[in-house]
């Protein structure tokens, strides 16, 4: 659990800096599409995760469930980090 | 550039290619470059306020009085005077909305925007209109959002002041900028070995801006919904709109009974933070390129997914960056060379036709100066070449596409070819009736 708060952290710090503006309250479990995620921002996450974590996300991982927020998302770069 | 009592900054990237278009639209007799944007209210509109809060936004936006300055090599700058104070005209008026945006897009104005308001029973109808030059769509939105911010809170912090400037970071060396230059250039070079055709033809020629709004209901928003979903993805459905709009322009070329080698759009991509409130003035946007041979768009599910590959290709080749960073060195170009080079990567058109999908309309606001919002929607002229356009945005759940053109890039009766074909393919054959349109 600790390792998902803490990819779940980093993930929100990068969505924070370079995609979406957001107020002190946004936290890891906000939602990021009611926050403004759109396609090109959510590409540009896959792309971090990938640099980041060195984890492609599975076709099957890319739904609109796993991008509503930071921790589902760190919730999917840990299960795919176990395959 | 800026002398003593002058203000200056810099032209964007975006805002560079557009006066470039621009000076081709005003050397051909088409007019300036004017967006519209439509808010239909229900009562409670209040105008008083909304003057105010036009007044005082104009008096935190002398940008908006600016004058476009470029010397020969030089980056192109907006210069205005220190004590600059623009106004924003807020203008009641009666009669059809349609007549309102029409005479609106073609008229010729030094106001950056201005307000027209239509009493509409007892609700109302707001049109802004905004020179392209000084916003985008996305900006035109957050203006919006500033006046009815301003509006609700007359005793509220004034508006934020300034805030220009560019927004993907710079390159961090020159090297690096000419590096992304290169990429940039070998994709739309790649594009450019087979050719394309606009409807409006290469040679500009004087005529007015024109536009059809095709409304959707939301349970027609929720079908068309499920048919990209099914055909794309849930979470990426631009290539399946994309699609939809090349095939429109591809039957109005079938019905000429000419063909073209292959279909290239553009599509816009915001630069703005999502959620941000600023910068409201200047062109944001960067462009990522896509195109199909006619057989590729035979069957629209194909030419989603065919799309939709194009559009993650370019994302990770982060292809808007190094578009963003080419316009930005190519605004020392002069207006003329820049065209031309433009025009000849694109054998004369600049593009087949224009496209964009905005998203959600207008999200920061439920209501605009006192007024539940409706509906709403962006109507953006286009140049000719290429002469046409089709854009999509929703709001509430309920799509929104606006056909816009020039006039003489449209044939008799190609208006309805472009409508069948839209609704067909969003909607599915059932949506229209039986041999109307070919396939």
């Amino acid at each position: 659990m600790e390792e998902t708060t803490r990819i779940a952290t980093r993930l929100l710090g990068h969505i924070r800096s370079d995609l979406l503006e957001t107020d002190q309250s946004f936290g890891l479990d906000s939602d990021l599409f009611a926050a403004g995620l759109d396609s090109m921002s959510i590409m540009q996450i896959i792309l971090f995760i990938e640099e980041e974590f060195a984890v492609k996300l599975p076709d099957g991982a890319v739904t609109r469930a796993t991008f509503g927020t930071a921790r589902h998302l760190a919730e999917a770069i840990r299960r795919t980090q176990s395959l | 550039m800026a002398t003593p009592g002058t203000v200056s900054v810099p032209l964007s990237g975006a805002d560079w290619f557009l006066a470039t278009a621009e000076r081709m639209m005003l050397a051909a007799g088409q007019g300036g470059h004017m967006g519209l944007t439509v808010l239909r209210l229900g009562p409670g509109l209040d105008l008083a306020a909304l003057r105010s809060a036009a007044a005082r936004l104009a008096a935190a936006s002398p940008i908006a009085a600016a004058r476009l300055r470029k010397s020969l090599l030089g980056v192109p700058r907006w210069v205005w005077r220190v004590n600059a104070r623009p106004s924003f005209p807020v203008e009641e008026h009666r009669g059809p909305l349609d007549e309102l945006c029409a005479r609106r897009l073609n008229e010729s104005s030094a106001a950056a925007v201005r307000f027209d308001v239509l009493g509409d029973g007892p609700g109302s109808t707001v049109v802004l209109r905004w020179r392209h030059l000084l916003l985008d769509a996305k900006g035109a939105e957050l203006f919006l959002a500033e006046i009815t911010r301003l509006a609700e809170n007359a005793d509220g912090p004034p508006p934020r002041r300034g805030s220009w400037g560019p927004i993907t970071p710079r390159p961090k060396s020159f090297r690096t900028a000419l590096g992304e230059t290169e990429r940039f250039k070998d994709h739309f070079y790649a594009l450019a070995r087979t050719s394309i055709r606009s409807l409006g033809g290469v040679l500009p020629r004087p005529g007015a801006a024109a536009f059809f709004v095709e409304e959707f209901s939301a349970a027609e928003t929720a079908e068309i919904t499920a048919r990209a979903t099914t055909a794309t993805h849930e979470l990426f459905r631009m290539g399946w709109f994309l699609a939809v709009a090349m095939r429109m322009h591809h039957a109005v070329l079938c019905r000429r009974g000419e063909d073209a080698e292959s279909y290239q759009s553009n599509c816009p991509v915001q630069e703005r933070k999502r959620g941000a409130r600023h910068p409201i003035w200047q062109n944001h946007v960067s462009q990522l390129f896509f195109r199909l041979l006619p057989a590729e768009i035979a069957e629209l599910g194909a030419a989603a997914r065919a799309l939709q590959g194009q559009f993650v290709a370019q994302t990770r080749e982060r292809l808007d960056v190094a578009f963003a960073t080419t316009s930005r060195l190519l605004r020392r170009m002069p207006a003329g060379l820049y065209l031309r080079v433009i025009r000849d990567g694109s054998h004369g058109h600049l593009t087949s036709f224009f496209f964009s999908h905005t998203g959600e309309f207008l999200p920061e606001c439920r209501t605009f100066c006192g007024a539940p919002i409706a509906h709403g929607w962006h109507v953006p002229s286009v140049c000719q070449p290429p002469g046409t356009g089709v854009f999509f945005s929703e709001r509430d759940a309920r799509l929104i596409a606006v056909i816009s053109w020039r006039e003489g890039a449209l044939r008799a009766g190609e208006l309805d070819i472009m409508r069948t074909r839209l609704r067909a393919d969003l909607l599915g054959p059932h949506s229209i009736g039986p041999g109307s349109i070919k396939p």
